[in-house]
């Protein structure tokens, strides 16, 4: 699962996305770009917007106006989006949410390999080749067979993460991964998750975790009241962030940690 | 379809609504000592009720019809004339809808919260306390959406009485229609009866979500 | 006591008979109406608000109609000559749908949204969100109350008697209405009934137990 090492592009794109609720704004005029490899931790106060940005990128929020363009799809928001362009660019996203939202009916092959032949058009012994592949790096090839109900938050997570790659996403966004669980088990998700990035995954992150977002971001973005309040390299805003409150907000944050 | 098949129809709306109305609310208090019963700590009160409620609710309620006023008659034919079709009907509605509502009750009983009562006795109160200001008042929002659609299906079921000659609804589709040869009595019977419960279906929804709120 | 017995012992084969028309006519509304309710309440469901709409008028029509009125509708309103029997299975068919339709909307909108909204990030289409995800969870948790509703629908079939079917009620009122022994006669069909349908809610209970266990 090495990447190319070719010349970094632009993954992910969003420019001049906004996204209301009535007379609420949520999104308030929000652009910004990944690189191809690079990961970004969103950060920033509850109710900031962080998971709505996030959840625009693969569309399942539909922004009020602007346009997202992930590896090379682009969608313009204001016309009719056509069912195969949303499917095009689903199908370059991998999504890990905060509730896991694992299918409890389905084992965990089933849960890893069905996405794949419905999305893909594998077939069920190619789909599952791969999906015990995944889970083997994930180290739950043991759990193959059993519901997801019998698995703890963790191991959960960790088959969500191995259902999303087993469709291929040039991109994976994490809402909350770990938000959800022990702290103990958080640490085998993040673990995997620091997996991931190492090996090049283009990768947004929306977390709590401040450790994780110094450690293993390549970019930090501060979110605030639905609009980015700063962003830049993770030693830079965490040593010295030039507004005041992204260091209030750190410092509260930090304390609690 | 003429202006009088909608009046001679209409003839009957008040007989439903009666007979549903007092079948129903004699069968909401009957309800109560069978749930006492049915939740006795003795276990032979317990299964009394419980056959009660199970033989009561697997019986259509046509047979129950058949039985309350044609029953009589094989013992005695001078009982035809104190089971009358009106009270017969009430007495097998009220029957029924007790063994339901005891069922209904158990069921909100149910989805008290256990701590509720554990909390009543850890403050020391008393047994008829508990019972009627902790867990009645918790049990009456959880019951009135179930009891209300019970209700609403008893308004139908109430048709069924038509066959021992209750003048209501179907009872008078049935003479116009043999009458006239036709089926739009029970055309004009049926959008009555959707008349009738389209708004309380509809009242017991908003009923229901109001109540959810509150408790949420 | 005796006197039924007696009654019993003259008669059962003519109710029996019926007993066993009353458990096809069920069997037959059960098939067609089920699969109509569970068209019923994806329909329902839609996120289009014309046909949602026009579904839920359809649903609450056949919800408050009372079966008695939905089997004279059929029974004389069908042009064609239909014999008692394919009226009846109709009728209750339509009833059936009407009620399950409801039943199935709930098991349906009891699946997490989060399920849903995964399947659809993971690329996967509205029908296939539907057939792979909602579907089976929903109708596994409407499981306890669908086959709590095909007992009533099995009671519901003593209204058959109205439009001449020959099943257990209309024997055991022929039989009466010749002999004068009502009594008799409707507390042996009360039994039959009763041996069928709690039976059948045993078998329920049993199952909600296993179900629950598995959830």
């Amino acid at each position: 699962m090495t990447t190319s090492p070719a010349l970094p592009h632009d993954a992910i794109v969003l420019q001049n996305v906004e996204k209301q609720f009535g007379d609420h704004v949520v999104l308030n005029n929000v652009s910004m770009s990944v690189s191809s490899g690079e990961v970004v931790a969103l950060i920033g106060p509850s109710g900031a917007g962080k998971s709505t940005l996030l959840r625009c990128i693969n569309l399942l929020e539909r922004p009020t106006s602007g346009s997202i363009t992930v590896e090379g799809v682009t969608i313009q928001v204001d016309h009719s989006i056509k069912a195969k362009e949303l499917a095009a660019l689903r199908s370059r996203v991998g999504m890990v949410f905060q509730s896991f939202n694992l299918f409890p009916h389905l084992t965990v092959l089933r849960n890893i390999s069905l996405p794949q032949q419905r999305v893909l058009g594998r077939s069920q012994a190619e789909a599952e080749e791969r999906a015990m592949t995944l889970l083997e790096r994930v180290g739950l090839a043991d759990k193959a067979k059993q519901y997801p109900g019998r698995c703890s938050g963790g191991q959960q997570q960790r088959i969500a993460i191995a259902r999303a790659l087993a469709l291929d996403p040039k991109v994976m966004l994490f809402d909350e991964p770990t938000s959800a669980l022990d702290p103990e088990l958080g640490l085998e998700v993040l673990a995997v998750m620091r997996e991931l990035a190492d090996e090049g995954m283009t990768m947004v992150v929306v977390t709590h975790e401040m450790q994780f977002a110094r450690d293993v971001s390549d970019h930090v973005v501060v979110m605030s009241d639905g609009a980015i309040l700063e962003e830049g390299k993770p030693h830079e805003i965490f040593a010295s962030p030039s507004q005041p409150r992204t260091r209030a907000f750190l410092r509260a944050v930090l304390d609690r940690q | 379809m003429t202006v009088d098949t909608w009046q001679i129809v209409a003839q009957g709306i008040l007989g439903t609504l009666q007979l549903t109305a007092v079948g129903f609310a004699l069968g909401a208090l009957l309800g109560l000592p069978l749930l006492v019963l049915r939740i006795s700590a003795a276990w032979p009160l317990r299964a009394l009720a419980r056959t009660y409620i199970e033989v009561t609710r697997g019986v259509p309620l046509i047979i129950w019809l058949f039985l309350i006023y044609n029953g009589p008659t094989q013992i005695d034919p001078a009982l035809g004339s104190v089971f009358t079709s009106w009270r017969s009907a009430v007495l097998a509605i009220a029957l029924v809808s007790a063994a339901y509502m005891a069922e209904i009750y158990r069921g909100a009983l149910r989805a008290v919260k256990q701590g509720q009562f554990e909390a009543s006795r850890a403050l020391g109160m008393s047994r008829l306390d508990t019972a009627t200001r902790v867990i009645g008042p918790q049990m009456v929002r959880v019951a009135i959406p179930s009891s209300a659609s019970y209700a609403i299906g008893l308004l139908k079921d109430s048709s069924l009485a038509s066959t021992i000659g209750v003048f209501e609804i179907t009872y008078y589709a049935s003479v116009a229609s043999s009458n006239t040869a036709s089926v739009t009595p029970f055309f004009v019977a049926g959008i009555y009866y959707v008349a009738l419960t389209f708004p309380s279906a509809w009242a017991a929804r908003s009923l229901e979500g109001y109540l959810m709120k509150r408790t949420a | 006591m005796t006197e039924i017995w007696n009654d019993w012992l003259t008669h059962h084969d003519q109710l029996l008979g019926g007993l066993w028309v009353s458990l096809r006519l069920a069997f037959m509304a059960l098939l067609l109406g089920l699969p109509a309710g569970l068209v019923l309440a994806v329909g329902a469901s839609s996120r289009r608000r014309v046909l949602r709409g026009f579904i839920v008028v359809v649903i609450e029509i056949g919800r408050g109609t009372p079966a008695l009125v939905m089997l004279q509708v059929v029974y004389n309103g069908i042009p064609v000559t239909l014999t008692g029997f394919v009226c009846a299975y109709i009728a209750l068919a339509l009833t059936t749908a009407a009620y399950t339709s409801e039943i199935i909307r709930g098991g349906l909108q009891s699946v997490p949204g989060g399920e849903i909204e995964a399947g659809r990030a993971l690329g996967m289409s509205s029908f296939d969100v539907l057939r792979d995800i909602v579907i089976p969870q929903g109708l596994r948790i409407a499981i306890p109350p669908l086959m709590g509703f095909c007992i009533l629908m099995f009671q519901a079939t003593s209204l058959a008697f109205i439009i001449a079917v020959p099943e257990l009620t209309s024997q055991a009122r022929s039989i009466a209405n010749n002999t004068f022994h009502y009594l008799n006669l409707f507390v042996i069909a009360g039994v039959l009934y009763a041996i069928v349908t709690v039976s059948a809610s045993l078998v329920t209970e049993q199952v909600e137990k296993k179900l629950q266990r598995h959830v």
